[in-house]
């Protein structure tokens, strides 16, 4: 079975979406104008722009299916696979990061986040991290506490 | 004049000027740092204006904002890489004159055309703005939907390489910017009765999230190699560096074609600093009394991509400043900024605040000077800068988008909407997506459902008035215009291809 087309596959979603928006979400997250003018009502404009996202996405759709079917396919799942488990790992620790940095302090989860991605875009020097460390957490304490007067989360810790 | 004084008085403080040439020094380090754009270093900035009085935090980000222009020539001529898209003209003559021994030269020549082409458009600006802005507040709400409209189209259609997908991020801006109270109303729409949605999404974390977060994630998907460029050695000859009689004379015409070009290009909503930069380049080349040169490493060459490209930079704030609709999405960043600062570009702020006007104006200029001064003396250690190990500034810029985010309202959900569009900014540029189109959209949304609803009740639910008033027919028209054009151009290059 032939590669879904990357364009293709988005055109679906957004259409999906767009659909869920019209029928659903508008008329749950957005109160009925009532009978007045048209121009007074506030589903107005999610409405066009939902009517819009629709028609877009089934152009792209077919801009998709054309083009699939002019060119080979050259995705490559496997080569693919290795950068995208990368990037959701980063999504990933970055939400973890951010879940943490309330309870725990500011500070305290940024060194561990900072050694995790110091790692895991290449640097292998302990040496390094820590001199880097050691520079940039009192850099941001200077800039956003002291000059900026930013109170950042002190957590269980501080 | 009284505006005038006030103004004066106003930036000419130590700490306002002190700021300005900051945020210069931080858009030219930034912005020659391949991976960081000027965009994101503006981004980056923001935050630390939070608490600044406006005209300083402006002084900054105009400051950060034409810095990041020409520090993107910087990798540009050195290293084959352009820090900036409107510096991809560069590479073509900058990196050739580097690989002969010629790269301070060809920096020199660069940053004497941005600083020039810069002024230049800065002057236009400051003529040209204040009789535009008495005109655009004679608009009324259909002649301002219809340049709305206008504006995104345009905008929609350069961004990226694909039409639709532009659109489409377009219009995923304005239903974002609809996220809220209705403007008229004032009832909650797809809040999902978070009472901290109730006044919108906030600008500044998905500013960050788009375009610093999503740079994150992009580049986090390969771990950094190190580098194999060999660094080429500076010449610090000054008779080496030196132009000569005919290169200056030929470089001073050319600086001044680029300069109207650029100018003129960077005026119209959605014509970016890239096109600008390679339209002056064609036409230098169609000039010169030596186009075989260009390509290998010719001065005129470095001269007009570089002069096209940064005259951009203060004509691109003419919408901005007149109307409150961002050329581009450097603008765009500005204008989030200025709104943050409780400035709201447009005609009425050219009523109401003609001294903020005037202290822009000043700041423009300024910038202009330190621009020159600094880069003279950084480009001698560039080289060195631009190679910054990517492992160590990377993880640098999650952490500053994190703090600056939650700086903005000391406030941890701002912090996971700088998350969440740091997600759709990576989701959709994976698939191709342009972001810039949906950052413009969202900012311009406010205005085009006002002056849209305004329309509707003027005409009593009947969409002609858009077609029977003048002004707004003609924005219309030019929009179809402009998409027809769009789509032969790219069925075009199709075929051809």
């Amino acid at each position: 079975m032939a590669r879904l087309n990357k364009d293709i596959v988005s055109g679906i979603v957004l259409s999906v979406f767009a659909l869920a928006l019209y029928l659903v979400i508008i008329p749950r997250q957005v109160e009925y104008g009532g009978t007045g003018p048209i121009a007074l009502s506030p589903r107005l404009f999610c409405q066009i722009t939902a009517v819009l996202l629709f028609a877009l996405s089934l152009w792209l759709v077919v801009v998709g299916w054309r083009q699939s079917h002019a060119t080979e396919a050259s995705a490559d799942p496997v080569g693919e696979a290795r950068p995208l488990s990368r990037g959701a790992v980063s999504v990933a620790v970055s939400a973890v990061y951010v879940m943490a940095m309330e309870p725990l302090g500011y500070f305290s989860t940024t060194v561990v986040a900072m050694v995790f991605f110091l790692y895991f875009f290449g640097a292998r020097s302990w040496k390094g991290i820590t001199l880097y460390l050691g520079l940039m957490m009192p850099f941001i304490y200077v800039l956003f506490v002291k000059a900026l007067k930013v109170i950042l989360p002190n957590g269980v810790f501080f | 004049m009284d505006a005038l004084t006030a103004a004066f008085h106003m930036y000419f403080q130590p700490w306002v000027i002190g700021s300005t040439l900051f945020g210069v020094a931080m858009g030219i380090v930034l912005g020659s740092i391949p991976g960081l754009t000027a965009t994101m270093a503006i981004a980056l900035i923001v935050p630390m204006t939070f608490t600044m009085s406006p005209v300083a935090s402006v002084g900054m980000l105009v400051g950060a904002y034409k810095g990041g222009c020409f520090g993107g020539s910087i990798p540009a001529i050195m290293l084959n890489t352009p820090g900036t898209p409107a510096a991809a003209a560069t590479v073509l003559d900058g990196y050739e004159m580097a690989k002969q021994g010629k790269g301070l030269k060809a920096l020199r020549v660069a940053i004497t055309a941005s600083v020039l082409a810069d002024s230049f458009s800065d002057i236009v600006l400051i003529l040209v703005a204040p009789p535009l802005a008495l005109i655009a507040l004679k608009m009324g709400p259909p002649e301002m939907t219809g340049l709305i409209v206008f504006s995104l189209l345009i905008i929609t259609a350069v961004a990226g390489s694909s039409l639709v997908k532009g659109l489409i991020a377009g219009v995923i801006g304005l239903l974002v910017g609809t996220v809220g109270l209705d403007p008229i109303t004032a009832t909650r729409r797809l809040g999902f009765d978070l009472t901290q949605l109730d006044e919108g999404i906030a600008l500044m974390p998905m500013l960050i999230g788009l375009f610093a977060l999503s740079e994150f994630f992009i580049n986090a998907e390969k771990r950094v190699q190190r580098s194999k460029t060999s660094l080429f050695t500076i010449d610090q000859d000054e008779n080496d560096v030196k132009l000569s009689q005919e290169e200056r004379k030929a470089c001073f015409k050319i600086i001044g074609m680029a300069s109207a070009i650029g100018t003129f290009l960077g005026a119209v909503p959605g014509i970016g600093p890239s096109i600008a930069a390679f339209a002056s380049y064609a036409q230098a080349k169609r000039m010169s009394k030596h186009p075989e040169r260009f390509g290998h490493g010719s001065v005129e060459g470095v001269a007009a991509a570089e002069a096209g490209n940064n005259a951009v930079a203060g004509a691109n704030l003419i919408p901005l400043l007149t109307l409150g609709i961002p050329g581009d999405i450097g603008a765009a960043l500005l204008l989030g900024a200025f709104m943050i600062q409780g400035l709201h570009p447009g005609p009425l702020l050219f009523k109401q605040n003609l001294d903020i006007i005037y202290a822009i104006f000043m700041a423009l200029l300024t910038a202009n000077l330190f621009n020159y001064i600094l880069a003279r003396q950084y480009i001698k250690i560039a080289h060195r800068v631009a190679q910054a190990p990517k492992h160590y500034v990377f993880p640098a810029i999650l952490a500053f988008c994190l703090v600056g985010a939650y700086g903005f309202n000391q406030n941890v959900f701002d912090v996971w909407m700088t998350l969440l569009f740091g997600v759709i900014g990576y989701v959709l540029r994976k698939n191709g997506f342009p972001v810039a189109p949906l950052l413009i959209a969202f900012i311009l949304e406010p205005i085009l459902e006002s002056s849209f609803r305004q329309s509707l009740l003027i005409s009593r639910g009947s969409l002609a008035i858009f077609f029977t008033q003048p002004i707004s027919a003609a924005f219309l028209a030019l929009s179809a215009v402009g998409i027809g054009l769009s789509v032969w151009g790219r069925i075009k290059q199709r075929v051809v291809s």
